[in-house]
């Protein structure tokens, strides 16, 4: 099992697959450029520092290390989270960041425990990748559903108006809009359940393969994969609008419609 | 009449589960057959309390409310924006009070601290004798039951928007339910065939709808806010008159928002607002003839 070695020169003549972006955003006048570029190099830059970090990581063969390492990404995505629902407090931050520690602090104890044994306990080769794609999820499914929960109040204060006025309590007024909030969180990942292996072969498969695992073990990694995202999405989700449904009312059933 | 009331109470508290406070609801949901023993007793013996009634139901004593304005948010130490400086006025007990006034003189903020959507800055409020932050807030909001002018159907059937109320207060569905359907809807107007109809209704049939499904929690104190203007003259007409029976029957308060002359006409008591929350208030005959101060004749002369 050998895996062929790519080195920067390699990674600069990718770049000409770039210039094919750059052409067709300069002739079709998209003005993408600036965007592209700074994506470009940001994507460079980032990717090559998370390389230097893990090496660095799995050298240091502490399980504090690793620990700390999840912190961080955790903080990261919880705040990456909330920067996308619009408003402002520091509540939305508070309630994204609790949301995606909980979620994935909980999937990632049960995929490690009972799924995924490893050796010693906290690998970094094994935790730091697959904890990534549960925080990742976690992020997605809490964004989305607090944005939602944001504009479904937002559009809908009359309803929940209307159904306060009828002496509903703020969680019964707020109900359809949480969960349509949910649903949005979750259609993704479901349809990613849906299409999975048929439309798109999953990235982290598609590692193993080329990296020389039988596809039939790389498929079952995959669909472990393919569950837990599901769990974290949808927990980050309930947890995350539930939180944040709250913030719109008051003890005594008052709303206060975002604006 | 107190001595009414002492042996009223006496009755009633023979009865046992029901307390002096909870008599207007009893008294109320007699109206659609309920506590037909109650009320027997009650119409025999006092027939002229529930219609000859000088009490308020709603009291306000300096009431003070006002808003962050809208582009100062967020910033602290702003001018607020005032609603009432110091708001005195009086809601009389079942009859039908119009509150009139220009927009943006609080006239929907006025509804909404009665039944506490919003919360009074200062002041007091009180419903019933009692001051509503002391009351339960979600009973407080069946009793006092705010109607706003848009319509707003949940998802279900007409008959299960109109019971939509009875899922909060955790009461399921009530044993004479065909006859009380049969009533409000010849309250409100609507075809019995509606009950099953899901969506594709007019605005005024959805107005009417709302109207069903406020007055099938029994609320002591009904507040339109314009929720009849989706309705053409004749309809509105003829519901107003229903209502106006029902009132007779049983006690019900009505405080209706209306800037329609005609509608104005069928209120007994007229309550004008303007900024800050002076008031006008009076006999309706006599304020829509003869308007007191210049600023209600001019406003009433822009409604002819």
């Amino acid at each position: 099992m050998s895996i062929i070695q790519i080195d920067y020169i390699d990674v600069a003549i990718s770049l000409g697959l770039i210039a094919v972006v750059l052409a067709i955003s300069l002739l079709s006048r998209l003005f993408l450029e600036k965007d592209l570029l700074i994506g470009t190099v940001r994507c460079f830059i980032q990717l090559v520092i998370v390389g230097y970090i893990l090496n660095w990581v799995f050298g240091l063969e502490h399980w504090y290390a690793v620990l700390a390492m999840l912190l961080v990404m955790m903080l990261i995505a919880g705040y990456s989270a909330s920067r996308r629902v619009e408003g402002r407090g520091e509540k939305r931050i508070v309630v994204a960041s609790f949301a995606v520690m909980a979620a994935s602090f909980s999937v990632i104890m049960v995929v490690f425990s009972l799924v995924i044994p490893l050796d010693p306990w906290y690998d970094p080769r094994y935790v730091i990748p697959i904890s990534g794609m549960i925080i990742n999820g976690a992020m997605n499914g809490v964004s989305i559903g607090m944005a939602t929960l944001r504009t479904q109040l937002k559009d809908r204060s009359d309803a929940v108006l209307g159904a306060l006025s009828l002496g509903a309590s703020s969680a019964q007024a707020s109900a359809p809009m949480v969960r349509e909030s949910l649903k949005k969180a979750l259609i993704p990942t479901i349809n990613g359940l849906m299409t999975a292996g048929i439309v798109q072969l999953p990235g982290m498969m598609t590692g193993q393969i080329v990296a020389g695992v039988d596809p039939r073990l790389a498929v079952l990694y995959q669909i472990v994969v393919y569950y837990m995202l599901a769990a974290s999405v949808s927990l980050s989700a309930i947890i995350g609008v539930k939180m944040y449904r709250r913030r719109f009312f008051n003890k005594i059933h008052q709303f206060s419609r975002p604006g | 009449m107190s001595s009414g009331w002492e042996r009223l109470t006496f009755l009633v508290l023979k009865i046992d589960y029901i307390t002096k406070d909870e008599l207007w609801s009893n008294t109320l949901s007699c109206g659609f057959g309920f506590n037909v023993n109650i009320c027997l007793i009650y119409f025999i013996n006092y027939p002229g309390v529930v219609t000859v009634s000088d009490e308020s139901l709603v009291e306000f004593s300096g009431v003070v409310k006002s808003f962050k304005s809208q582009q100062d948010e967020g910033k602290k130490g702003v001018e607020r924006n005032v609603i009432f400086s110091e708001l005195d006025l009086s809601i009389a007990r079942g009859k039908t009070t119009a509150l009139i006034g220009p927009s943006g003189s609080g006239k929907t903020t006025l509804l909404r601290l009665i039944n506490r959507l919003e919360s009074a800055d200062g002041g007091r409020i009180t419903f019933a004798g009692k001051d509503v932050e002391s009351l339960e807030v979600l009973s407080l909001r069946r009793l006092a039951l705010l109607l706003p002018q848009k319509p707003l159907l949940f998802e279900g059937t007409v008959r299960e928007n109109i019971t939509y109320g009875s899922r909060f207060s955790g009461g399921s569905a009530k044993g004479d339910d065909g006859e009380r359907f049969g009533e409000l809807l010849a309250v409100v107007g609507l075809p019995e065939e509606l009950l099953e109809r899901k969506g594709d209704l007019s605005g005024g049939e959805e107005q009417r709808v709302c109207l069903a499904r406020a007055l099938w929690l029994s609320p002591q104190l009904l507040m339109l806010d314009e929720s009849t203007s989706y309705l053409d003259p004749p309809v509105a007409r003829k519901v107003l008159a229903n209502l106006a029976e029902l009132q007779r029957e049983t006690g019900l308060t009505v405080i209706h928002v209306t800037h329609e002359i005609p509608k104005l006409k069928l209120a007994h008591r007229i309550i004008f607002l303007t900024d800050g929350g002076a008031v006008e208030e009076g006999d309706a005959k006599s304020l829509l003839t003869n308007p007191r101060t210049t600023r209600m004749r001019d406003f009433l002369g822009e409604l002819k």
